[in-house]
């Protein structure tokens, strides 16, 4: 699927505000007191109105909404939420093109957090964080249900990501609601695990990046990564390789080792990154030119990417799924 | 399409013995081969013998400066006109012959020869004698230890059969110097379309030479599309995709840059980041 948003040489400007609320539900019925009202309110007032759930909610709202179901577009969210950067670009194009033609984007989503390992949930629940700075401008409204039958941590999580609960036509402010740079530093408050004893490494002393490529690709090779997503490593290995070199200070270290259902690739160096280095986590406007991306692209080309900056250095954490096949490395377990 | 039995070599690779052609699709790669031609040989005091249409014509490679007296011979196709106003080959290639027996006389170590041949097509039954003219100059050149030759034809001129004909009766087809060549990436100017050809992979450690290369061709275009040939690029990386789309941006009025050819690994990462990241850039042809 391709990155699609719109090149505006100026932004719409909508006069209602954003808003981002949970909806946290035990039956389909407390999922339809709240959901209807939001959806109805969104095809009467000539929103682009979205309905991004599972196949059983789109049958029920369908069903429920009659004849008004015509004014919602339909969903699922197993391929909606499949990536959190790819998510964040493609919603947040949605509702820049929406705030262009002087619309309002309004989401009932249900994100996906069953089957999701810890690391994906951390980054899905930054993801909802972000949500309130990336779409503050657009008007979006977004309604996020979530069943009180996933694990506790989920849905009290949620209640930090957004600002409001929807309660049937009622909205309460969420006294634990942080605000999305706090909640993100909290989340990289805490180290990474170090990387495995048996790690394959590279002191990175020569400056032709042409030979780290060859270094990622003879590893990556021996494992079932798929040659595109090797393609997109490689790009996004040379970025991090590029600024560390650019910015960072020696010694500059790569290593590359295999994780359940993962190949991880981290670059580390000895600098220290600014408060005002961005971490990527916003799409960049692409007005006027190109600007600065290579970080926010990183996120696009990776599965999941962490970083950490301090006194001690920085490191910054390259994941790509791989496929479920005997690995032929010994696979780490951290 | 020029390849189909000679070899593509650059111009500076060109050696004493090498008979090749140039189907140049105008005056500018015509000026920009030839002319590298023309400078290297004067530089290094090889004799240079240029077949031109009169014998005050401009020169390429000169930059305006005289060369040494004696390096450079023009040999005016005026001269050998017959009264009814057309060429006669013979005395062209007599007059050819003649520099070229008199240069080895002379202790250069290399002799360069270059000919714009178009003319011979305008002869009767043209693609036959510009044929036997170029078996002239073969037997001149190949069994030469010193003397390098390029047989200029206009490629507009030219059909498939002809193009076909050439290539059969050259070792050895020319191409423009690369801009730049290492181990790793080589950019080619190219000129239908103007552009460049980019060979090998492109990261911040050659964003230079890339840099450099586009303003080349930048300063040479008038407003027309740029095309960058991406067939043999095996890889970009993000700074590179920057600098295009910020050349582009820089253009905005002007044709836009064009990605030809572009290698599937490529167009994944592109379609990942997201054509919108890079403003101004288009694809080309697949």
């Amino acid at each position: 699927m391709g990155r699609r948003r719109p090149t505006l040489t100026g932004w719409g400007t909508v006069s209602q505000a954003f808003s981002h609320r949970v909806l946290p539900y035990d039956r389909a019925d407390d999922l339809l007191d709240g959901a209807l009202p939001f959806l109805r309110e969104g095809i009467e007032g000539g929103d682009r109105v979205l309905a991004v759930t599972t196949l059983a909610m789109h049958m029920l709202l369908r069903d429920t909404l009659g004849a008004d179901a015509a004014g919602v577009e339909f969903f699922e969210s197993d391929k909606w939420y499949a990536h959190p950067a790819r998510y964040l670009a493609d919603t947040l194009a949605l509702a820049e093109t929406a705030a262009w033609q002087k619309r309002r984007l309004r989401v009932l989503g249900e994100p996906t957090w069953a089957r999701r390992g810890r690391l994906e949930l951390l980054e899905w629940q930054r993801v909802e964080a972000i949500t309130n700075a990336a779409f503050a401008d657009t008007g979006a409204a977004m309604l996020c249900a979530y069943s009180r039958s996933l694990p506790a941590g989920v849905v009290a999580a949620s209640r930090q990501t957004h600002p409001e609960t929807a309660r049937g036509r009622t909205t309460l402010a969420n006294p634990g609601y942080q605000e999305p740079w706090a909640y993100n530093a909290r989340l990289d408050a805490a180290p990474l695990p170090p990387a495995p004893d048996d790690s394959l490494d590279l002191d990175i002393e020569v400056a032709d990046l042409y030979w780290i490529r060859a270094y990622v690709t003879d590893f990556a090779r021996r494992t079932p990564l798929p040659e595109d997503d090797l393609q997109r490593l490689l790009v996004a290995v040379t970025e991090v390789v590029t600024n560390a070199l650019r910015h960072g200070r020696p010694p500059i270290t790569l290593r590359l080792w295999l994780e359940p259902g993962e190949l991880v690739c981290e670059v580390t160096d000895h600098g220290h990154w600014t408060e005002r280095t961005g971490f990527g986590l916003i799409p960049p406007k692409p007005v006027g030119g190109a600007g600065r991306f290579g970080l926010w692209a990183v996120r696009l080309l990776c599965s999941i990417v962490q970083i950490r900056t301090g006194r001690d250095g920085t490191t910054v954490r390259l994941r790509l799924q791989v496929p479920a096949v005997a690995a032929q490395l010994p696979v780490n377990s951290a | 399409m020029e390849t189909l039995s000679s070899v593509r070599r650059p111009v500076r690779e060109l050696r004493p013995g090498d008979h090749a052609w140039l189907a140049y699709s105008g005056e500018d790669e015509q000026r920009h081969v030839v002319g590298s031609f023309v400078r290297d040989g004067l530089e290094a005091a090889h004799k240079v013998i240029y077949l031109a249409g009169s014998a005050d014509v401009d020169i390429p490679g000169m930059n305006g400066v005289p060369s040494s007296p004696g390096l450079l011979t023009v040999i005016p196709l005026a001269g050998a006109r017959r009264p009814d106003g057309g060429f006669d080959p013979g005395r062209v290639l007599e007059a050819l012959a003649g520099e070229i027996a008199g240069a080895e006389d002379g202790d250069y170590t290399t002799i360069r020869v270059t000919a714009d041949m178009t003319w011979a097509l305008d002869l009767p039954n043209g693609l036959t004698e510009l044929l036997r003219c170029e078996r002239h100059i073969e037997r001149a050149v190949c069994p030469s230890t010193r003397v390098t030759a390029i047989c200029q034809i206009d490629r507009r001129r030219l059909s498939a059969d002809a193009r076909h004909a050439l290539a059969a009766s050259h070792s050895t087809f020319v191409t423009p110097n690369p801009e730049f060549s290492d181990s790793v990436l080589q950019i080619v100017r190219t000129f239908d379309p103007v552009g460049l050809s980019l060979l090998g992979e492109l990261d911040a450690s050659r964003h230079g030479v890339l840099d450099e290369a586009l303003n080349a061709v930048l300063a040479a275009s008038s407003g027309e599309e740029i095309h960058l040939d991406l067939a043999g690029l095996g890889f970009i990386d993000l700074g590179a995709l920057n600098m295009l789309a910020d050349v582009a941006a820089r253009r905005s009025g002007a044709g836009p840059l064009v990605l030809d050819s572009m290698p599937v690994q490529l167009r994944t990462i592109m379609e990942t980041v997201g054509w919108h990241m890079l403003p101004g850039l288009r694809l080309g042809t697949v």
